[in-house]
């Protein structure tokens, strides 16, 4: 009995280490910083875990538990740093850091276009995705008008899509298909596709927000 | 498999195709249409009324020859070697 208890208690302790380890990384090596900006046109509530000028470069430190969960037809891969080198399949096609000046700036410029529409510095701000909702959260209630705030935290909360694929033949037969899935935006994941009359098949693809109602794909 | 394919897509959109490749599976080859959809994850449905095998109505406009014959690119030839000939490109 206190045997089976031990090994409980250690599988429980090990499977915590890893949920860190995977879904807070910065708990255990400090993400490195990107450029610094001079935080001095927007007011920042203080924060002390993040500073201003700050942004997890790796989007898996973005992650929130959960996250990753998809249908089970999605099977998620480690982001990286990799770009086209070996065949685009293999890129994790990572996002560009966002810095707390570049994300002023394009906050500054989205308050002087009209608010809804899919205008270029807001749907800039939305393909950063989870890092601009990172910077959001620390801008103060007097530097943005409370409307758009929800607008674009309702916006850059849209942290999922859902897919479908498939492969139509010139006679009409579905031979390919990849029934809606779900999975995060910027992380690639390797599907699983059901086909018909077709040897079985290695698929991937990743997902990025690139406008209000539009999305990039690779697959 | 042949690929990648790049595209944008409006969330909730209809089927888009993204290339025109020919299949084969070692006893027939047949012409056929890579087709993508994708929604924000608020906004999709949680079944679509199709699966692998069914029949689904030919837009005769998918494999409509292009008004000007165009040859496969050396990406697309290079692709399609690299993905053992399974599924390659007819040009498009």
């Amino acid at each position: 009995m206190r045997t089976a208890i031990s090994w409980l208690v250690g599988l429980a302790v090990a499977g915590s280490v890893l949920a860190v380890a995977w879904f807070r990384p910065e708990w255990i090596v400090p993400a490195a910083s990107s450029v610094q900006g001079n935080p001095s046109s927007v007011a920042v509530s203080p924060v002390p875990e993040v500073s201003p000028g700050t942004v997890p470069e790796a989007v898996s430190s973005l992650l929130e538990p959960g996250d990753l969960i998809g249908s089970g037809r999605a099977i998620a891969h480690p982001h990286g740093e990799q770009v086209c080198a070996s065949g685009c399949a293999a890129s994790r096609h990572p996002t560009p850091p966002l810095t707390w000046a570049k994300f002023q700036q394009l906050l500054a410029r989205w308050q002087q276009e009209p608010l809804g529409e899919p205008t270029p510095a807001l749907e800039e701000l939305l393909f950063y995705g989870r890092q601009s909702l990172v910077y959001l959260r620390r801008v103060s209630e007097k530097a943005l008008d409370e409307k758009r705030r929800r607008f674009l935290e309702e916006q850059l909360r849209r942290t999922h899509v859902v897919v479908s694929f498939r492969v139509v033949d010139e006679h009409g037969v579905v031979r390919v298909f990849l029934p809606p899935t779900r999975v995060p935006l910027d992380i690639r994941h390797e599907y699983l596709m059901d086909t018909h009359d077709l040897q079985p098949l290695v698929t991937s693809g990743t997902v990025k927000r690139v406008g209000l109602y539009h999305l990039w794909q690779r697959i | 498999m042949a690929g990648p394919w790049f595209a944008v897509l409006r969330s909730g959109g209809d089927w888009q195709t993204l290339d025109r490749i020919t299949l084969s599976n070692g006893r027939r080859t047949d012409r056929a249409v890579v087709q993508s959809r994708i929604w924000f994850a608020d906004q999709a449905p949680e079944q679509l009324p199709l699966q692998a095998g069914d029949s689904v109505a030919v837009d005769p406009r998918w494999f409509a020859s292009p008004a000007v014959a165009r040859k496969p690119t050396q990406s697309a030839t290079k692709r399609a070697v690299a993905g053992g000939g399974t599924l390659s490109h007819d040009g498009n």
